[in-house]
C-alpha cells in the first residue's frame, strides 16, 4: 500500500473539544513513535503549526487517516469537518464528542442565545457595555470574522459520512494503541480494516461485564447521591447501593476504571451494543430495579435522581435520539 | 494598501484561536486582533446539573488540566456544604495536583511551546513538533521523557 | 397554532387487554378520534422508552401506551414495568421540553371498549390544545444576535 515509496498520511483535529483527546492519543507514549514511522502527520493542531490553508491545498483524498475529535458547534466546525471528509480516505469520529456530542452536547438543553448571554453575564463576569460576539465585526483595517454559532451542536455523523466510531471520553489510551497498531498492520497487508460503521477501540458488552464488584438481583427502594452514601462498600454493585450508575448501558472496554475506584459510571464510553437510544436504554435499566409498583411510591424513589435527564443523556444528548430541548431550534426552524 | 496576515489556527495549545495582524504601508505592525472562534457553553449547561458532578462535567473543560478544573469544582463543592476535608484528604489532593503539575508543564515543554524553542522559530513546520524534537535529541532521551506522561494516566 | 390541526397519535397497545378493548370499540361501532395509529404489542411491559422517543421524534404528537390494569397482566407483573418506565420517562421528556401530558399510560381491560374509546378521544383533544410538536431539524442559526436579545438571563 505505499504510495511512491511515501509515508501514508496522518491528521489529527478538534472541533468543539477538550484536547483530551489529543493528550489520550500522547499518552499512548511509545506507540507515538510508532505513528512517527509509519505516518506522516500533515495536520494536528495541538501538536504542530500546520494551518487551515495547508489543509485546503491538500489532494483531495491524500490523507489516509483522520481522527477528528469533537462536536459541530459552529460553521467553522462543519467547514473542516466537510474538508477534512474530502481530503482523507478514513475519518474517524474519535472520541465522545465526535460520536455522540459529550458534555458539550448538555448545551443543547437550552437555546444558544441564552448560552451566549449566560457566558457573557457571569457573576465574575463585568459587560457594563454588553459586548457579545459578533460573526462580522468593523474595525478601521477592514472586517474581521468569526464562525456562526448553530442552533444545536452536533456529532460528526450528522454532518459528514463517517467510516468508523471510537467512543469514550476520552477513549482510552491502551484502546488508542490497539487501533494504531491495526492501521499500521493494515498498512503493511498483514490485516484487514473491519467492515464500514464498526465501532473500534471499544467492547461489545457493557461496562458491567467489565466490573469487579459483586452483583446480586437489585431492588432499589430509594435512589441515593453518591455523597449520601459515602462510604461506598468497595465489594457491591455502586447501583445495588442505590447510587445511580450508567453500567448497564455503557459500552465496554475502559475496564470499568470508575467503578474500579469507587465512583459510579457516568457512561462516557457511550451506547452499548445494539443500543439505538442511550437515554431509554438507562431508563428501562433503572426502572427495572425499583422495588414499588404504586405510583405514588415509584415517584417518591424517583425523587432520588435530582436531575433524570441529565443522568440518562449526560455524554449521549446530541446523539440521542431527540438530540436537543425543544427550546434549542429556534422558533424560526419548527 | 494595508496588507493582511492571518494566523489560523493557532496552534500547540488547548483551545481555538486566529490572529489578524494588518501592516501598514511601511510594513509594520498597524494592528494585530486576536479571536476566539469557540464557545460550547459550559457557564449555561453546568445550572440544573447535580453539585457533585461538577468534578466531573467540568474538568471537560480542558484535557490537558482537567485536574485543575476538578480541583475548583471540588473546593466549591466544599464551600457549598461548608465542610473543611480531614487532612489526608487534603493531602491526596495535593499528590494529585502535584502530579498533575509535572505532567503538565512535562507535556507544555516536549509537545506544545518547547519545541519552538529546541528546534527553532523558523524550522519547518513538518520538524518544528514533539516528533521533530525526538529526532533531534535522539530515541534514548525522549523515551525517558516519555514515561513522566505515564505518571498522571490513572 | 396552525387552524384545523390534525393531532398524530402513535398507541401502542398490549394484545390481550387493551388492544382487545379497542376491538371492542371497533366492533361495537363506537365512535372515537381516528387519530391515533395502533401498534400492538404482546404487553405492555414490551414497550421500550425507544418507541416513544422514535414517535416524538419521528412526527408525532403524542403517544399513548395502554396495558391491563394492575393485577391483572397476562403476564403477571409485566405492567408495572411498563409503569415504572413511563414514570421516568416522563421526568426525562420533561427535561427536554417536552410537556409529559404528550405521553400518556392508559390501564384497560379487554371488556371497557368504550373506555378505551373515551381515553383515546381525550387524549386526542389534550393533544390539540397542546399543539403540534414538529420536532425540529438542526441548522445554522441566521440571527444570533436576536436569539441573544429574545434570550433570558440565568444566573451563572
Amino acid at each position: 500500500m505505499t504510495v511512491n515509496g511515501n509515508k501514508r498520511k496522518f491528521a489529527m483535529y478538534w472541533a468543539a473539544s477538550c484536547g483530551g483527546c489529543e493528550i489520550a492519543v500522547l499518552n499512548t507514549h511509545e506507540k507515538i513513535l510508532d505513528v512517527d514511522a509509519n505516518f506522516e502527520v500533515v495536520f494536528w493542531p495541538v501538536a504542530m503549526d500546520a494551518k487551515y490553508k495547508d489543509v485546503e491545498a491538500m489532494e483531495d483524498g491524500s490523507i489516509l487517516l483522520t481522527l477528528f475529535n469533537g462536536g459541530i458547534r459552529n460553521d467553522e466546525n462543519e467547514h473542516i469537518a466537510k474538508l477534512l471528509r474530502r481530503k482523507s480516505k478514513i475519518i474517524v469520529a474519535f472520541g465522545s464528542c465526535a460520536s455522540e456530542g459529550c458534555i458539550p452536547g448538555l448545551a443543547n438543553l437550552s437555546p444558544v442565545g441564552e448560552i451566549v448571554s449566560t457566558a457573557f453575564h457571569t457573576l465574575t463576569t463585568d459587560n457594563p457595555n454588553e459586548i457579545y460576539p459578533r460573526s462580522t465585526f468593523d474595525v478601521p483595517e477592514g472586517e474581521l470574522h468569526i464562525p456562526t454559532l448553530s442552533s444545536v451542536l452536533r456529532p460528526l455523523d450528522q454532518v459528514v459520512d463517517v467510516d468508523y466510531h471510537m467512543p469514550g471520553c476520552p477513549p482510552e489510551s491502551h484502546q488508542i494503541a490497539a487501533v494504531i497498531e491495526l492501521v499500521i498492520k493494515v498498512i503493511h497487508g498483514e490485516a484487514e480494516l473491519p467492515p464500514k460503521g464498526t465501532v473500534i477501540g471499544a467492547g461489545n458488552s457493557t461496562v458491567c461485564d467489565e466490573c469487579p464488584r459483586a452483583r446480586n438481583v437489585k431492588s432499589i427502594k430509594a435512589f441515593k447521591r453518591i455523597q449520601d452514601i459515602a462510604p461506598v462498600d468497595p465489594t457491591l454493585c455502586i447501583l445495588e447501593q442505590g447510587v445511580p450508575c450508567n453500567g448497564p448501558a455503557t459500552r465496554s472496554g475502559c475496564n470499568a476504571r470508575c467503578p474500579q475506584v469507587g465512583a459510579q459510571c457516568i457512561g462516557c464510553y457511550g451506547p452499548a451494543a445494539g443500543v439505538m437510544d442511550y437515554g431509554a436504554r438507562l431508563i428501562t435499566a433503572f426502572s427495572s430495579v425499583i422495588d414499588a409498583n404504586e405510583p405514588d411510591e415509584i415517584e417518591k424513589i424517583l425523587d432520588g435522581i435530582p436531575d433524570p435527564t441529565g443522568q440518562v443523556y449526560r455524554f449521549n444528548l446530541a446523539g440521542s435520539l431527540l438530540k436537543a430541548n425543544r427550546s434549542a431550534w429556534s422558533k424560526e426552524q419548527v | 494598501m494595508t496588507q493582511r496576515i492571518s494566523i489560523d489556527p493557532i496552534t500547540r495549545l488547548e483551545g481555538h484561536g486566529k490572529i489578524e495582524i494588518f501592516l501598514d504601508d511601511q510594513g509594520n505592525v498597524a494592528n494585530t486582533y486576536f479571536q476566539i472562534p469557540e464557545l460550547r457553553g459550559f457557564e449555561r449547561f453546568v445550572v440544573g446539573r447535580p453539585i457533585e458532578e461538577m468534578a466531573l462535567i467540568t474538568n471537560r473543560i480542558c484535557g490537558v488540566c482537567p485536574e485543575a478544573h476538578n480541583m475548583a469544582a471540588s473546593k466549591a463543592a466544599d464551600a457549598a456544604y461548608k465542610v473543611d476535608p480531614p487532612r489526608t484528604g487534603k493531602m491526596l489532593r495535593e499528590l494529585l495536583y502535584s502530579a498533575f503539575y509535572c505532567a503538565d508543564h512535562t507535556t507544555h515543554f516536549y509537545a506544545l511551546g518547547g519545541p519552538d524553542f529546541v528546534m527553532g522559530p523558523d524550522a519547518p513546520v513538518a520538524e518544528r513538533n514533539i516528533l521533530g524534537v525526538i529526532h533531534k535529541v535522539g530515541l534514548e532521551i525522549g523515551s525517558k521523557v516519555i514515561p513522566v506522561l505515564r505518571s498522571r494516566v490513572g | 397554532m396552525p387552524e384545523n390541526f390534525e393531532p398524530t397519535i402513535i398507541g401502542f397497545t398490549c394484545n390481550w387487554c387493551s388492544y382487545r378493548a379497542a376491538d371492542l370499540a371497533g366492533t361495537a361501532r363506537m365512535k372515537y378520534a381516528p387519530n391515533v395509529r395502533l401498534i400492538r404489542m404482546m404487553c405492555s411491559g414490551r414497550l421500550d422508552p425507544t418507541f416513544v422517543l422514535r414517535a416524538l421524534s419521528g412526527g408525532a404528537d403524542g403517544v399513548m401506551i395502554t396495558g391491563c390494569h394492575p393485577g391483572e397482566c397476562h403476564y403477571m407483573e409485566q405492567n408495572y414495568k411498563a409503569l415504572r418506565r413511563f414514570l421516568l420517562l416522563r421526568r426525562v421528556l420533561k427535561g427536554m421540553g417536552i410537556e409529559p401530558e404528550r405521553v400518556k399510560l392508559v390501564w384497560a381491560s379487554a371488556a371497557e371498549g368504550a373506555r378505551f374509546a373515551s381515553e383515546t378521544t381525550l387524549f386526542v383533544e389534550e393533544i390539540r390544545r397542546l399543539g403540534p410538536l414538529n420536532w425540529g431539524r438542526p441548522a445554522a442559526l441566521e440571527n444570533l444576535q436576536e436569539a441573544i436579545s429574545k434570550s433570558e438571563e440565568v444566573p451563572a
